[in-house]
């Protein structure tokens, strides 16, 4: 089944569906209905991060020098978890001004320049170049060792069979198209290729599940789950080392490599172009944070599984690691599993090649060819038409440049280079733009010039100590410019300069570039001057949080443009569609009437410009925008003022939210306010009326009674006795009443007079009981009392605490009625607190009532039909003195009468709560 | 909030510095098998699960958080 024709087959099939998904996407896109704005997509897109190198060369690495091939993935890890500082700012400050790449990024930055933005392109496209020749390189070593089956046998040093390097140059080509179909569709300001994305998110999915399908195999199919596995491995010494790092050298790699990878995710030209070009929602990204370093979680877990395993398999030295993936199913003829491991590779391989084709496409037409384009005066460019198709084939050719560069790399020197070493390369290079980009956004004082001198003399030192010696090992300089240095001068060797040994070469290299990068950028920063574009780029990009919304008017430009000559300008780059949507949005925004527009201002302009900018970068935007306005450049602190101005108006009426917030609050406060002051005047209406009512009552039979001895002076005397004592007893209740009215008014305004004291709760409770004695004796009552010895003094108002036990004891006399009528009384400590109970063998208190009975003139019974027997403010004036002491009150629920109980805290016990209360 | 996340953010990354650098890592660099796998190997996953976790976690609170802000914002404009 394996046979050539059909591989290829296989291969150029799986190219086709790419094309296939990429055309659909964009379709969707065009109706509107797009397929990428979701984070699953965006995250998976980001895992363009996971080229051939991750497919193949994690492998090669782990089986050389075991776990530390993590690291590559536990930057960008590290980097995600940073994204709150980093990646949001720079995603922030892109889309506010129209960013198209990197180039453009650095470039916008440091005050639109042109040389800054191509030198920005120059390094990415020496430094990249060989990373898209790795994945060339190894798209062609899996085709030869595939091609050999059922043998396995390891491609020579030269490129290999003709019809190897002949497929590599096709699907690089490929790419290219690819890249040119769906890159390069249109000129889209916002620079989304929503076919491209949709296509590489694909691609990710099938090199996940290519890579762990040969994971799974080689753990459970070749052996019995890991622990089989590693057991086996643990037994071959040269094996086992794999599981550890070795502390002496690898751990300076560690660090190195993984600050790597933190600037590579940041800084590598298309992760730049995927995470923040391509972004279609600024909330995809808190999503992706950690989506993506979950997939690479999930890519790696059997990486040293395969590793391990083919190390186990393959006699030593016979078979390359980086072609473990692919050799492992090979050597147990399962060719289904061989074969989707190679289009796994194949997808890894063709994901970064078309991102990167588009990313480096995008920077080499915006930031050379266009702008020197548009200095060649005798092109006479600004008078041409429509210059879209230029623009448009400017990219084409770019990308197949791009390409051609990558396989011409690929076939002179990619061959005697393993995978990660080239990929690490890269990593170097991307890593000089990380001083510029982050400094860029954290410091306002950075200029141009430092930045320039910063990434060119880093760039320089990369050459040196990393791309000049990888010529040297390919042949191409003498092998002695490595081991004696230039002319013999050893103090210059590449890997050891200045005499700085001990540390791999990349380490090497990394430390010197950063020296000399960040050096560079902090001393000339420090020593030169902003010009007036700089600084007004270098306050839009730091104060990003400040100025959002604001772009638009931190315009360098003053007087004005004919609306013709801009619209024209636009016409020719963006085309008549978008200028003419562009235009009256802006229009209508502003209340202005286009047609009868004849100049426009400068805030006009800057709409134009950051239009233009998003279509062809910020510093071609710039050079074609100056050449329609007449008038002179504004001063910088005129634009500085403008810019505060606004941010000044934003301030202002953020704050006049959050007055009118406070104030709804206020009066939020207010009505609740209102609405208690409303029912504590209901709630007064109805005391005066019940007390009123309490108070008539006694008073009309005391008056009836007067009226009728005085109407008639002949009544009987046993009758007028009677009579009397009705008119004396009512009197006793009118003036209880009114004394517990009084009580408790003094009680609720707590300006009652108590005497606080140790009182003997079981003294009390005896001269309670001799006030109320003739009563019950009246009414015969048997008594039951429980006062045990020795209790403990309980902290009180002797008196009042009398009155409670009144209250009580005479509640209980009267509804004792039955033919036996008890009254108990007990007192006994629980804990700290002294329990009283007062109960009586009455018709009890109905079901329901609840606390109901301690409120004022609330009594139990029908009230309608019996007479009240009592204020029905004995229980409220209880609970007050009773609560005042620290205690509560309420009643038991029980059968056949009614159980009072109150507790008073002992004094010993609580002095403090005492103290408190009072 | 952009206080609070700015806390938590920096704590988490502050954490995954640690995992992931010489000192802590050298605990685990031994060539043990530990439920058959080797120890380093098991460490280096599992606390990058945790920090992905953590990730996710805080991920989640910034959306509510958000949501949370939003609809303030609607009641207030109503």
């Amino acid at each position: 089944m394996l046979s050539g024709w059909f591989i290829l087959l296989a291969s150029f099939g799986y190219i086709g569906l790419l094309f296939a998904i990429a055309y659909f996407g964009d379709k969707r896109a065009d109706a509107g209905r797009g397929i990428i704005n979701n984070p699953y997509i965006y995250s998976l897109s980001i895992a363009v991060y996971a080229t051939s190198w991750t497919f193949y060369g994690s492998v090669g690495r782990a089986a050389a020098d075991g776990l530390i091939f993590i690291t590559i993935y536990l930057g960008p890890t590290l980097m995600f978890v940073a994204w709150w500082f980093l990646l949001q700012k720079i995603l922030r400050v892109s889309k506010a001004n129209g960013i198209t790449s990197i180039a453009d990024f650095i470039a916008s930055r440091y005050g639109k320049s042109t040389a800054i933005g191509g030198l920005v392109t120059l390094i990415a496209v020496v430094g990249v170049t060989p990373y898209i020749s790795l994945q060339l390189k190894a798209l062609s070593t899996s085709l030869t060792v595939l091609l050999e089956y059922p043998a396995i046998v390891m491609p020579t040093a030269d490129v290999g069979e003709p019809v190897v390097s002949f497929t590599a140059f096709i699907v690089a080509m490929a790419m290219a198209v690819f890249a040119i179909l769906f890159g390069t569709r249109h000129l889209d300001p916002s620079e989304h290729h929503e076919g491209v994305v949709a296509a590489v998110a694909f691609e990710s999915i099938v090199k996940l599940i290519a890579f762990v399908a040969v994971g799974l195999f080689v753990t459970f199919g070749l052996y019995d789950g890991f622990g089989d596995l590693f057991s086996h491995a643990a037994a071959r010494p040269e094996i086992k080392k794999l599981f550890t790092i070795s502390p002496s050298s690898d751990y300076t790699q560690w660090v190195t490599l993984t600050i790597l990878s933190m600037a590579a995710i940041l800084c590598l030209p298309r992760q730049f172009h995927i995470t923040i070009v391509e972004n279609v929602g600024t909330d995809h990204l808190s999503k992706a944070v950690w989506m993506f370093p979950l997939y690479l979680l999930l890519i790696n877990i059997f990486v040293l599984p395969i590793a391990v395993g083919g190390l186990l398999q393959f006699p030593s030295g016979t078979v390359d690691p980086d072609t473990f993936v692919l050799t492992l199913p090979m050597s147990t003829k399962n060719e289904g599993l061989a074969l989707l491991a190679f289009i796994g590779g194949l997808s890894a391989a063709t994901g970064m090649a078309i991102i990167s084709a588009i990313a480096l496409s995008t920077m080499i037409c915006n930031e050379v060819l266009m702008p020197a384009l548009l200095r060649m005066a005798w092109l006479r460019l600004n008078e041409r038409g429509d210059l879209t198709t230029l623009v448009l084939n400017l990219r084409r050719f770019s990308c197949v440049f791009v390409m051609l560069l990558s396989y011409g790399y690929f076939v002179f020197i990619g061959e005697s280079y393993t995978l990660v070493t080239i990929g690490l390369l890269s990593f170097a290079a991307a890593a000089q733009f990380a001083p510029a980009m982050i400094g860029g956004i954290f410091w306002k004082g950075a200029t141009g010039q430092g930045a320039f001198a910063g990434l060119g003399l880093g760039f320089i030192v990369w050459i040196y100590t990393l791309l000049l010696p990888s010529f040297a090992l390919s042949g191409w300089l003498p092998k002695s410019f490595i081991t004696d240095g230039p002319l013999g001068i050893a103090l210059l060797k590449p890997y050891e300069f200045l005499g700085l040994t001990g540390v791999d070469n990349l380490s090497h290299s990394l430390f010197w570039s950063m020296v000399v990068n960040i050096g560079a950028y902090i001393w000339v920063s420090l020593t030169t001057e902003q010009s007036a574009i700089e600084r007004i780029q270098a306050v839009l990009f730091v104060d990003a949080e400040k100025y959002s919304g604001t772009a638009g008017r931190a315009n360098l430009w003053q007087g004005s443009a004919g609306v013709d000559d801009l619209r024209d300008l636009l016409n020719r780059f963006v085309g008549p569609y978008r200028t003419e949507q562009a235009f009256k949005s802006h229009a209508r925004m502003r209340g202005l009437d286009l047609e009868e527009l004849m100049a426009v201002d400068a805030e006009f302009v800057g709409v134009a410009e950051r239009l233009l900018a998003g279509a062809i970068g910020a510093a071609s935007a710039r050079v074609l925008v100056a050449s329609v306005v007449k008038g002179d450049i504004v001063s910088l602190d005129e634009v500085l003022q403008i810019l505060d101005e606004t941010s000044e108006v934003i301030e202002y009426s953020h704050r006049l939210e959050q007055k009118s917030h406070e104030l709804e609050v206020a009066s939020d406060n207010l009505r609740n306010a209102n609405e208690q002051l409303k029912e504590l005047d209901r709630l007064k209406d109805d005391f005066l009326s019940t007390i009123s009512h309490e108070l008539r009552t006694p008073l009309t039979s005391i008056r009836s009674f007067g009226e009728i001895l005085f109407d008639k002076p002949d009544i009987d005397i046993s009758q007028r006795k009677q009579f009397l004592s009705v008119i004396i007893s009512e009197s006793e209740r009118l003036t209880r009443l009114i004394n517990q009215i009084l009580d408790l008014a003094k009680m609720e305004a707590g300006s009652m007079d108590w005497e606080m004291s140790e009182v003997d709760a079981r003294e009390a409770i005896e001269d309670a009981l001799a006030t109320m004695s003739s009563l019950m004796a009246d009414k015969s009552i048997n008594l039951d009392l429980n006062l045990p010895d020795g209790l403990p003094l309980v902290y009180a108002d002797r008196d009042r605490l009398i009155q409670v036990v009144v209250n009580l004891l005479s509640n209980a006399v009267k509804f004792c009625s039955g033919p036996e009528p008890i009254v108990r009384i007990a007192a006994e400590a629980d804990g700290d607190t002294l329990v009283v109970r007062v109960a009586d063998n009455g018709p009890g208190i109905p079901d329901g009532v609840g606390e109901i009975i301690f409120e004022k003139f609330q009594q139990v019974g029908d009230t309608l039909t019996n007479k009240p027997t009592g204020t029905g403010l004995g229980l409220p004036i209880s609970r007050q003195i009773v609560e005042h002491f620290g205690g509560k009150i309420w009643f038991e629920k029980m059968v056949g009468g009614a159980d009072f109980r109150f507790t008073l805290p002992f004094t010993r016990n609580n002095p403090q709560q005492i103290q408190l209360a009072e | 909030m952009t206080k609070k996340f700015t806390d938590r953010y920096a704590a988490l990354l502050i954490l995954a510095a640690l995992l992931f650098n010489p000192p802590i890592m050298s605990i685990f660099n031994s060539d043990r098998l530990v439920v058959g796998v080797p120890i380093l190997f098991l460490y280096l996953f599992f606390a990058w699960a945790l920090i992905i976790g953590l990730n996710a976690y805080l991920a989640h609170k910034l959306a509510q958080a958000k949501a949370a802000s939003e609809e303030r914002e609607e009641l207030s404009d109503a």
